[in-house]
């Protein structure tokens, strides 16, 4: 049933009151320790089934909200062959028309305004014009003057449209024209409805106040009864919607509809709220309580449901406008330190108030604490070790440079003819004679030609090798010591 | 309890929720609240600790205030939001990251890790070691934070933070410190460039 279609039936169960009806008011306590008036089923009023027996009645509703409606069953149009009256397949006490036969005579009055031709804009216009009017009774010249918008004639003639429907009563006597009870509902409800199509967020909402205008109206409790059948369908619609959607992987949709969702929950438990006192006439009814129960399952699983998804998605919204923001230890230590103290505590002065309650000190965690302190042993640094006297060594003497004592040696051997230098280096022990060659060689590297030139001994060396054979040492390549000619004996120090 | 008990205990210190089960009701709860009120208090309850106190509305008019050792300047609140910082802004942030794609409704409370007070001091380099020693002592006797083991950790007044409010702003402050940071690295790379021999098209170009 498309929304606006359903209004319209909730609208039509809302004017279902019982003409001429007596009604019992009681005033009972309520948790609140307010009264609160409660209406109570009419005592003389038609009621189509035994009273306190709405099974029946329970039964075709249960059957209109269960039963699947095809597409053949669509509202046919009233343009029918005269005579011709749908066929019931059980009694009419059984089916909904003895209720809606009660609200048929405001019901008409619409058809009366609305239903006969192009002038129904007029003639509802007018009927609101006449509504908001501070007089009760208005001569037909008043009425003209009110509706300045059309000609004085054209108004006359919507007058008595609006006099044939039952909408204006006149008064022969006083000559005026007075809006009826029913006409001031009529307008009132016209007006409610100028909207170009039902808000579906809203729907529960609507269905709500159409239970007030019920109440109001003195509909029977059954209509209001029906209406919440209405609105938990559209819960249960809403869920099997949010399924579909989470499987569909709709983000858009799916956050859109879990709105919805949310809100239709929020609405339904304000309708169970206000709707409380009402509700409580059925509480002997074990079918009323299963659908109470479904009720509240539906706003519990729905409201779940519909506030995981929110979240989930708004996070997944937040996080991708923020990008890559992803905030490190690193980050907010740099971001803390280059921003004032102002700033910083701007973050928290809004909400950060200092608690009431005095901090009172632990004196006795105080005290313990420093009679720890007090009782601690100081650390002293270790005392230095007691004085000892150090031996004390004469300095050795300076080593001879085994160079110039090379260069000494071979000076004076050469002072007494040319001899070889294996007869200086080949001294009794193979380590004796590498160290002796060693220090030849530094000596005639230091003094020789190649460095200050002040030895006076000259070597030349041979190509042949003379053998020695004996105190470690086999071989000795052949070189002759000689004095230099006309040099001075080089002085040693 | 009766409502007025309940509000001495409340003006006296943190008081575990379980001890005061009457406060699960609403007319009971409205009922403190409202004689809280009457006092420009209000009454605070902290989620992580599930411990009931009383807070002032708002911050006492500067004024009236001749020596107050729990009113909060602005410097223990620029130390408390970075504390807030630490402890409740950046395990939320990260526990809000896109860990898994499969865990669509997982909603694990973030980690606290706890905090040292050289951190906090080091994350505020406008303030003195011993001015946040001594924001740090009073945020601590105001129940902001606890110590333990040395370490800082929030405390149950923590939670009347406006964490939506403060979270916002944070991140506000946090996305300007990153684009500055980027728009800084960006300004150093061409000078870098202008610096390295040969790079002086570069600069002519910049010149032009």
């Amino acid at each position: 049933m498309a929304p606006l279609e359903r209004i319209a039936q909730e609208i039509t169960n809302g004017l279902m009151s019982g003409a001429g009806s007596v009604v019992a008011t009681s005033r009972r306590p309520v948790e609140s320790g307010r009264y609160r008036t409660r209406r109570q089923t009419p005592l003389l009023a038609y009621s189509p089934f035994p009273q306190g027996d709405s099974a029946p009645f329970e039964s075709y509703l249960l059957y209109v909200v269960k039963r699947p409606v095809g597409p053949e069953e669509e509202l046919q149009s009233d343009r029918l062959p005269d005579g011709w009256e749908p066929r019931l397949t059980m009694p009419e006490q059984l089916t909904p028309l003895p209720l809606v036969e009660q609200a048929l005579p405001i019901v008409t009055m619409f058809a009366g305004l609305v239903g006969r031709g192009k002038l129904a804009r007029y003639r509802v216009a007018v009927l609101r014009e006449l509504a908001v009017l501070p007089r009760a009774r208005l001569p037909i010249r008043a009425i003209q003057d009110s509706v300045q918008w059309m000609e004085p004639s054209s108004a006359t003639r919507l007058v008595r449209d609006l006099r044939e429907a039952g909408l204006l009563a006149y008064d022969s006597r006083a000559e005026t024209y007075q809006l009826t009870r029913e006409a001031r509902v009529v307008a009132a409800v016209c007006g409610a409805l100028t909207t170009a199509r039902v808000d579906y967020t809203r729907i529960i909402k609507i269905l709500a106040a159409t239970m007030r205008l019920a109440d109001a109206m003195n509909a029977p409790a059954q209509v209001a009864y029906a209406t919440f059948l209405s609105a938990i369908a559209i819960l249960e619609f809403d869920y099997d919607e949010l399924g579909r959607l989470l499987d569909d992987y709709s983000d858009e949709s799916l956050l859109e509809a879990a709105r919805m969702a949310e809100s239709h929950v929020e609405d339904m438990r304000s309708l169970l709220d206000e709707q409380a006192d009402m509700f409580a006439r059925f509480h002997g009814d074990a079918q009323f309580l299963e659908h109470d129960q479904r009720a509240h399952h539906m706003i519990a699983s729905l409201g779940r449901l519909a506030a995981e998804v929110i979240s989930s998605l708004s996070m997944r919204a937040g996080m991708r406008m923020r990008g890559t923001l992803r905030v490190t230890r690193e980050d907010l230590r740099g971001m803390t330190a280059q921003s004032d103290t102002d700033t910083l505590a701007a973050l928290v002065s809004g909400s950060a108030q200092a608690p009431v309650f005095m901090p009172a000190p632990d004196t006795v965690a105080a005290f313990t604490a420093l009679d720890g302190y007090l009782s601690r042993e100081r650390r002293r640094p270790l005392p230095p070790p007691e004085p000892t006297d150090i031996r004390l060594d004469p300095a050795d003497a300076p080593e001879a440079d085994p160079a110039d004592s090379a260069a000494r040696a071979l000076e004076e051997l050469v002072a007494a003819g040319d001899i070889g230098l294996h007869e200086w280096v080949v001294c009794g022990t193979w380590e004796g004679a590498v160290g002796r060659m060693i220090d030849a060689v530094e000596a005639w590297s230091r003094y020789g030609p190649a460095g200050d030139n002040s030895m006076l001994v000259e070597l030349d060396a041979k190509r042949d090798l003379c053998h020695i054979g004996q105190r470690e040492v086999g071989w000795f390549s052949l070189t002759m010591l000689r004095k230099p000619a006309g040099r001075s004996p080089r002085d040693a120090g | 309890m009766t409502p007025v008990e309940i509000c001495r205990a409340l003006l006296a210190g943190v008081v575990s929720a379980e001890h005061l089960p009457e406060l699960g009701d609403d007319d009971v709860r409205q009922e403190v609240q409202y004689r809280l009120s009457q006092a420009g208090c209000d009454l605070v309850y902290s989620r992580h600790f599930d411990s009931w106190t009383a807070s002032f509305t708002r911050g006492a008019p500067e004024a009236a205030v001749i020596d107050s050792p729990t009113a909060l300047d602005s410097l223990d609140l620029a130390v408390l939001a970075v504390c807030w910082l630490h402890l409740r802004f950046l395990p939320a942030e990260n526990s809000r990251l896109p860990v898994d794609d499969d865990a669509l409704f997982a909603a694990e409370e973030p980690l606290e890790i706890p905090l040292e007070e050289s951190e906090v001091a080091g994350s505020i380099p406008a303030l003195s070691r011993t001015r946040v020693t001594i924001s740090v002592g009073k945020l601590k006797r105001a129940r902001f934070l606890l110590q333990r083991e040395g370490k800082l950790s929030a405390g149950p007044m923590m939670d009347t933070i406006d964490e939506v409010r403060a979270t916002e702003q944070a991140r506000r402050l946090m996305l300007r410190h990153q684009r500055l940071a980027r728009l800084q690295r960006q300004g150093e790379e061409p000078s870098a460039q202008a610096t390295v021999p040969g790079g002086t098209n570069g600069a002519a170009d910049a010149a032009d």
